[in-house]
């Protein structure tokens, strides 16, 4: 991993109120330049292919290719136990912590082979963020959830640069008119909804390329499952977003596409216009009306 | 691809909720194809009291639809319908206003019923056999689309293309041999006017008729027909 250049904020403004693009921070990863040729000529920007896994002897994941497109937000829907968050936590290798747990297969991050040897999943991580179910503040202050992992790929030279990614990151995450005044107080002492865009915020703050989400707002009320969708869908402007949802409805008002998962296998991927009004296989047909079982 | 529109919902509640509709649908169906045969019997017997048991029962008819359309939004807001249940759903909104609509039209022809006896020739039937070759062919097609709609029939719904375009034909017909007979002034301009909305109003009914089945292949397909131009009234001005 290159480490961000430290001098690299001082031309940056302390407040991002316009979304500014992410190399105002100069942070090279040494993904920008291939990534602006990948968005360019619309490469995918992750792509599977023949993907398997294994939990032990038990297969969970059979042979799956699927391309995630720049700057799309691709839901994978189907049944519990389908593979499809398997699959999620292949794409950042979050299964490497998983005794047992072999995968086969080619997954490129930009054309880069993210299971090389000579990857370091650190930086992986970094590029390629996740947010979880549950929402998982850390039992720090709001400001500190943000800060820690700029802090810890040295994103900032300053108090002030930092103050300025904390700041930028919860106005994008849709958070900061909420906890402006209360930036020391712990980030656990949130209501579930806000809990989870601090999430978001602290994934974003070390500006990803892709955000993988697991099904975030499955613990959260209408009213923060809303505020969570409109997120998603301002950061797809800058960030491409792999979303696992057991809601249908919400993988049809947040995403531009849709792969239906059965038993590990990807049975259909479309428009998520076409999967949910004229899907082409009965399995996808089946599950989407509710006549399993 | 297709499934069995009403079975196997993991919920039967929904199968049952989209049974019903179809019924629904179909009741409607056979009221405004009712008041469709009826029209041109009272046409054809200049019969004054079926006109207005037909004008009466508009109102069912726009209760029918007022009722189905209920009926959908309550599946809409309950089911969220997705892929043929959506179709499903979508396709029996769409049938229902066409259905509206050609209750409407056949008003237009009661309505001529009562204004002839209103002006004191409700004892005349001067019509021309034109008009009811045109009346036969709606009441054709209109019963070709609800056995379409009953039997959830694709086949048969193409088919029912031919008919609405064997229709058009009828009504260009029809048109041309009043302007001959406006032309050797043996029709007075009034009567000319009154037997064209007529013939106009059969030929929206076919119109309207066509739409019901292009909505069971859609339905059924998920293929939405893209409306022709119409060959109806080609080299006729307002047509």
């Amino acid at each position: 991993m290159n480490n961000p250049a430290m001098g690299g904020h001082k031309s940056m403004p302390a407040i991002d109120i316009n979304f500014p693009s992410k190399r105002l921070f100069n942070f090279d990863i040494g993904s920008s330049a291939r990534e602006n040729e990948f968005v360019a000529i619309g490469l995918p920007r992750m792509k599977c292919s023949n993907v398997s896994v294994y939990y032990g002897e038990k297969l969970a994941v059979a042979n799956v290719s699927l391309n995630i497109m720049p700057n799309e937000v691709i839901a994978l829907i189907g049944p519990s136990g389908c593979g499809k968050s398997t699959l999620l936590r292949c794409l950042n290798r979050m299964n490497d912590t998983i005794p047992g747990c072999r995968v086969s297969g080619n997954i490129t991050l930009d054309g880069q082979d993210i299971y090389a040897d000579e990857m370091d999943v650190v930086p992986l991580r970094v590029r390629v963020g996740m947010v979880f179910q549950k929402p998982n503040p850390f039992p720090k202050s709001i400001y500190d959830n943000i800060a820690m992992a700029p802090r810890l790929h040295g994103m900032a030279a300053s108090k002030a640069d930092m103050d300025g990614i904390v700041e930028s990151s919860l106005r994008r995450a849709g958070l900061w008119d909420e906890v402006k005044d209360s930036l020391k107080q712990s980030g656990t002492s949130l209501s579930g909804g806000q809990q989870q865009r601090l999430c978001i915020a602290r994934t974003i703050a070390i500006n990803p390329e892709v955000i993988l989400m697991d099904e975030p707002c499955s613990a959260l009320d209408p009213i923060a499952t809303a505020k969570i969708e409109q997120l998603i869908d301002e950061l797809r402007k800058q960030y491409t977003i792999v979303i696992v949802t057991h809601s249908m409805q919400q993988a049809a008002r947040v995403s531009q596409r849709t792969a239906y998962f059965h038993l590990g296998k990807i049975i259909e991927v479309g428009t998520t216009e076409q999967i949910f009004t004229r899907p082409q296989e009965e399995l996808t047909e089946s599950y989407i009306t509710g006549r399993f079982g | 691809m297709m499934t069995n529109t009403f079975d196997r919902h993991t919920i039967h509640r929904y199968d049952e909720e989209l049974q019903a509709l179809h019924f629904q649908v179909m009741e409607m169906g056979e009221l405004v194809l009712n008041q469709l045969c009826l029209a041109m019997e009272s046409l054809h017997n200049m019969d004054l009291p079926l006109a207005q048991g037909i004008i009466d029962r508009e109102r069912i008819v726009n209760e029918m639809e007022v009722s189905a359309d209920t009926v959908v939004c309550s599946i809409l807001v309950k089911r969220c319908p997705k892929g043929t249940d959506l179709r499903t759903v979508l396709a029996a909104s769409r049938i229902v206003n066409n259905l509206e609509r050609i209750g409407d039209e056949t008003v237009k022809l009661a309505n001529f019923v009562v204004y002839s006896y209103s002006n004191g020739q409700g004892d005349e039937n001067n019509l021309p056999l034109e008009l009811f070759k045109l009346g036969a062919s709606s009441i054709d097609i209109m019963q070709s689309a609800l056995e379409v709609f009953e039997r959830l029939d694709a086949v048969q719904a193409r088919q029912t293309e031919e008919l609405h375009l064997n229709l058009g034909r009828e009504f260009q017909r029809g048109l041309h041999n009043l302007m001959d007979l406006l032309q050797s002034q043996k029709i007075s301009v009034a009567d000319a006017v009154s037997q064209v909305l007529m013939m106009k109003a059969l030929e929206r009914i076919g119109e309207h008729a066509q739409r019901i089945a292009e909505s069971v292949i859609f339905q059924l397909e998920g293929e939405e027909t893209p409306h022709k131009l119409s060959e109806i009234g080609q080299g006729l001005p307002l047509f």
